[in-house]
């Protein structure tokens, strides 16, 4: 079974060149799963599920998997990094499966914007499924208690 | 006489027989009891009956029930005297009924027995014939009433004498309610004009000739035509008139016409291409346009005129045949694209409309089709497509530009926070991962013989592996890889790296500079399907080599890789170059810090020396004798201290010269073998005093020009620097010449100089030993290297510890005195690069 499959209930958005779901497997993991091109109205999707989630003291970690997604807009990078530094209280690490290399550059941007230690990249399946785990085996990441 | 009487009537009785059988009428006689007696041949021909069938009631034979109920009223039992004289009903007989009038008369036998004679006569084709007619009037009215006219009869008097057909409602009059009946036609039309077309064509009509006219009556127009009504004698007694409605067949012939003069005038126009296929797909008609269009002349068309699927290519037969199909159901077809094949047969492609316009006998149908060129659409099409897919590409470059320069603004603001070389690695690494790699590393010459090494790892599953990677020093003399990055200077690109390559037996030495089979597993795990290796370089020397290293399908390094990854590297070098003057402005500061403590030393110990010489020879002449000899030797000593003073100040005044780039040199021809001898000869006492004893192996003569203090002072520390780490052992000196340049090498045999140390014992306040085990401001080689290289020579060394050093000097014999001396370069020699390995 894909881990990964949307479940049917998952926050979703469609535009003409992309597709994005988002849903929560724990308190505080969250999965988004993006195709196609990452622009602003699939960015806006991915920061208005947050935006209902957020809680005080909860750290949330996201495992993003980007494999099939090829490119992404200017202005959905900028959205969702100016997102992330408003939030970045809430902000664990965030884990990045990747196989595009122009993706990989707009990542780079988020990682430095956000910083380094908040941002995890992968390019095996594996791998990234390992730290998810790794992750759900994890107690509940909450500040503060 | 009875007999023959007998014989008469009954020879009367047959002949009456034969007259009733031969009658046409239908002949029974019916007993008193109602029962059929006797029948004619007529009856039995019109039934069909043989005689056991009509032998029967009379009632019998009719046909309906309220007729046999009414004949059986009349015969049983027979009310002779109620008896009607005629009778109708409807016969049965062995096929259909028979509607047979009866003539019913009574007759008595000599008993006065009565018999019913009924003689009938059969109505029923009449009957029909009559029923046919009634039909056909009523038909004909219909057929008057439906026709789209009117006509009317009128006597010669013009009075309106019949009107029919459908045309009445037209003009306002019901059928068979012409009101106008008898009205004359002058009241009718209210007009007394006799040139009034209509009154016109009447009176012409009376005349005998035939007619037309036409009127235009209440908004509709109307051909009639009058002819004069004739009795059985040709006589003429009236008029007969017809008048057709033609107002909807003028307006569609007037539209067909008007249609055709614009089909025409867009045949002419030439705008669009028309064609016309006859039932058998034939091409029948075109205009210029579509011939053109196709390249065919109307000679062409003439000659042989092609089909439809000649001229369709086959893979647009199909959309064809459909189009023919819509039209034989709806008529026309929608607009769809395909091609033709020109006569050239070159593919045309056409938008094209098509519509039926005619029936054939064969129940096939004619069309014509409106062709567009669509060449320039599909020109259009194709170069807006190409703007697109150009405009999709910019602005995915654009994009990709932003990035690649966010990622370049961002490395250089992570590089320029780093002050320190190992920070400055460490940023390199990690600002490439993910933008350009998976994981990366950077290898530094190090120091000394140990390279630094950083890497980083956007997987954090995989760092372990690569820290263990680190203990892994590559092979300096790999031909690939890192290390032939090291030793070109150029960037080298590994787009594909298959797995056989990594293997333990395979070609991985090449790339990665180790047979080992640890590191070459670690980099199997990690993963390794491209690499690229660019230089960071510093003042033109690679100093370190940034690996990119792309793990997984499937990126692939290419060139504008390599551009970006080499400007990265040219920043990190610039941060690499910051760091090192950083690291050198430190160092410096503590150098010159140390050479305050020895300038305050050796300055101390010859002014000590030389206050206390000053106080003795004070105290000497101050005594009541003064001894002449030792206030002599004081003033000498004093003297020596002095100019030792002076001396000192002397290079620290160089220094001061050199680093204001003010250093003055004089040239001058003189002979430098004999300058050689006298510095020897005048050093040999001092060096003697040492144990070192100088060997001199000059030619006769080197003359040159050069500036002979500056040289003498150069061989004179250079003499002094082998009498202080030679102490006790000999010292040789030799002069080569050829014609162009001179040579002079100073060996001691003391404890020599470490690689790592020469390649900064001739910068300012440098000393590779401790200041406390050997004296001196550490400027004696500084400064001759830069009087050497400001005559466009050079200072080296060669040297072991614990072997001895060689000088060696190396002059130009008539120097390009060049007096821009770089005051940043620590040597006049360039050392061989340090290696990677520590092997």
């Amino acid at each position: 079974m894909d881990l990964f499959e949307p479940p049917s209930d998952a926050h979703h958005a469609l535009a003409a060149d992309g597709e994005i779901f988002v849903w929560r497997v724990r308190r505080d993991v969250v999965i988004d799963k993006v195709s196609g091109t990452l622009s602003l109205p699939l960015a806006t999707c991915l920061t208005d599920f947050f935006e209902h989630i957020l809680e005080p003291g909860l750290v949330f970690e996201v495992f993003a998997d980007l494999e099939r997604l090829t490119r992404y807009t200017h202005e959905a990078r900028e959205h969702i990094s100016h997102f992330a530094l408003q939030h970045l209280a809430f902000v664990g690490a965030n884990h990045f499966l990747i196989s595009s290399k122009i993706v990989a550059l707009g990542l780079s941007s988020f990682k430095q914007d956000i910083g380094g230690e908040r941002v995890r990249f992968y390019t095996e399946r594996s791998s990234f499924l390992q730290s998810y785990y790794d992750t759900l085996a994890s107690p509940l990441r909450e500040r503060g208690r | 006489m009875a007999e023959a009487a007998r014989n008469t009537t009954e020879e009367e009785l047959r002949a009456l027989h034969a007259v009733v059988d031969a009658t046409r009428l239908l002949v029974l006689t019916v007993d008193e009891n109602g029962s059929v007696q006797s029948a004619n041949r007529a009856f039995e021909r019109a039934t069909d009956f043989g005689r056991e069938r009509w032998r029967r009631p009379i009632w019998e034979l009719a046909a309906l029930p309220n007729e046999r109920a009414l004949l059986r009223a009349a015969f049983s039992p027979l009310r002779e005297q109620e008896l009607p004289h005629a009778l109708l009903f409807h016969l049965r007989t062995a096929r259909a009924w028979r509607v047979v009038d009866w003539d019913v008369s009574v007759i008595h036998d000599e008993r006065r027995a009565p018999t019913v004679v009924l003689a009938g006569l059969d109505q029923t084709e009449r009957q029909e014939a009559e029923q046919q007619l009634r039909a056909s009037d009523a038909l004909q009215r219909v057929i008057l009433d439906r026709l789209p006219a009117v006509v009317w009869s009128t006597d010669t008097e013009l009075r309106i004498t019949f009107g029919a057909g459908g045309g009445l409602s037209a003009l306002g009059l019901a059928m068979n309610q012409l009101a106008t009946l008898g009205t004359s036609m002058y009241a009718y039309l209210h007009t007394n004009d006799s040139t009034h077309p209509v009154i016109a064509a009447h009176l012409r009509a009376l005349t005998g000739e035939l007619a037309p006219y036409e009127l235009r009556w209440m908004d509709r127009l109307y051909h009639g035509r009058v002819e004069p009504l004739r009795d059985a004698q040709s006589r003429v007694v009236g008029c007969i008139g017809i008048a057709l409605d033609v107002t909807d067949q003028v307006g569609a012939a007037k539209a067909l016409e008007e249609s055709e003069a614009r089909l025409q005038r867009l045949m002419d126009a030439d705008v669009i291409g028309i064609a016309f296929w006859d039932a058998g797909g034939r091409l029948t008609e075109a205009n210029h346009a579509f011939l053109s269009l196709l390249g065919f002349s109307r000679d062409d068309l003439r000659q042989r005129a092609p089909s439809w699927q000649e001229l369709t290519p086959p893979e647009y037969r199909a959309a064809d045949e459909r189009a023919g199909a819509e039209m034989d159901a709806t008529g026309k077809c929608a607009p769809y694209e395909k091609e033709y094949i020109a006569k050239s047969g070159e593919p045309v492609p056409v938008l094209i409309g098509a519509a039926r316009i005619d029936h054939g006998k064969d129940g096939s149908r004619a069309s014509v089709a409106f062709v567009l060129d669509q060449r320039e659409q599909i020109r259009l099409r194709a170069s807006r497509d190409r703007l697109l897919i150009e405009e999709q590409r910019a602005r995915l470059e654009t994009e990709l530009a932003n990035a690649r320069l966010l990622l370049l603004v961002a490395g250089s603001k992570q590089l320029s926070r780093s002050m320190r070389v190992e920070e400055v690695l460490s940023a390199l690494a990690d600002v490439v991962v993910p933008a350009l790699a998976d994981w990366s590393c950077v290898v530094h010459r190090g120091a000394g013989d140990e390279p630094l090494i950083a890497c980083a790892h956007g997987d954090p599953n995989k760092r372990e592996l690569l820290h263990r990677l680190h203990g892994f020093v590559p092979d300096p003399n790999a031909p690939e890889g890192p290390a032939r990055v090291f030793r070109s200077g150029e960037p080298a690109l590994y787009a594909d790296i298959g797995a056989e390559q990594l293997a333990p037996s395979g070609p991985g030495f090449s790339l990665v500079g180790t047979r080992d089979p640890e590191p070459l597993h670690l980099i199997r795990e990690i993963g390794m399907r491209s690499l690229l290796c660019v230089p960071v370089r510093d003042r033109g020397r690679v100093d370190a080599v940034l690996m990119l290293v792309s793990a997984n399908d499937p990126r692939r390094y290419d060139r504008q890789d390599v551009v970006l990854a080499q400007d990265l590297a040219d920043r990190a070098a610039v941060s690499l170059e910051k760091a090192r003057l950083l690291s050198e402005a430190i160092e410096s500061v503590r150098a010159r810090d140390d050479f305050l403590a020895v300038a305050a030393h050796e300055l101390r110990t010859p002014l000590t020396s030389l206050v206390l010489q000053i106080q003795m020879l004070e105290r000497t002449l101050a005594a009541d004798r003064p001894e002449v000899d030792a206030a002599r030797r004081g003033v000498s000593a004093a003297e020596k201290q002095a100019r030792r003073l002076s001396l000192l100040i002397d290079r620290l005044l160089d220094v001061a010269r050199l680093a204001g780039n003010r250093l003055a040199i004089h040239v001058e021809e003189f002979d430098l073998a004999a300058m050689l001898r006298d510095v020897v000869s005048a050093y040999a006492p001092e060096l003697q005093r040492a144990g070192c004893s100088p060997r001199l192996a000059a030619p006769e003569r080197a003359v040159g020009r050069w500036d002979r203090l500056r040289i003498e002072q150069v061989l004179t520390n250079l003499l002094a620097n082998a009498r202080k780490f030679g102490e006790g052992r000999p010292i040789e000196v030799t002069l080569d010449a050829t014609p162009t340049r001179v040579r002079i090498g100073i060996r001691d045999h003391g404890i020599g100089v470490s690689r790592e140390d020469q390649a900064r014992i001739f910068g300012r306040f440098e000393r590779a030993v401790s200041v406390r085990h050997f004296g001196g401001l550490g400027l004696g080689l500084y400064i001759s290297v830069q009087i050497v290289r400001a005559h466009g020579g050079s200072l080296r060394i060669e040297s072991s510890p614990g072997a001895g050093s060689l000088f060696i000097i190396d002059l130009p014999r008539t120097p390009e005195l060049a007096m821009n001396v770089d005051r940043r370069a620590p040597a006049g020699v360039q050392a061989p690069p340090p290696p990677l390995s520590r092997n």
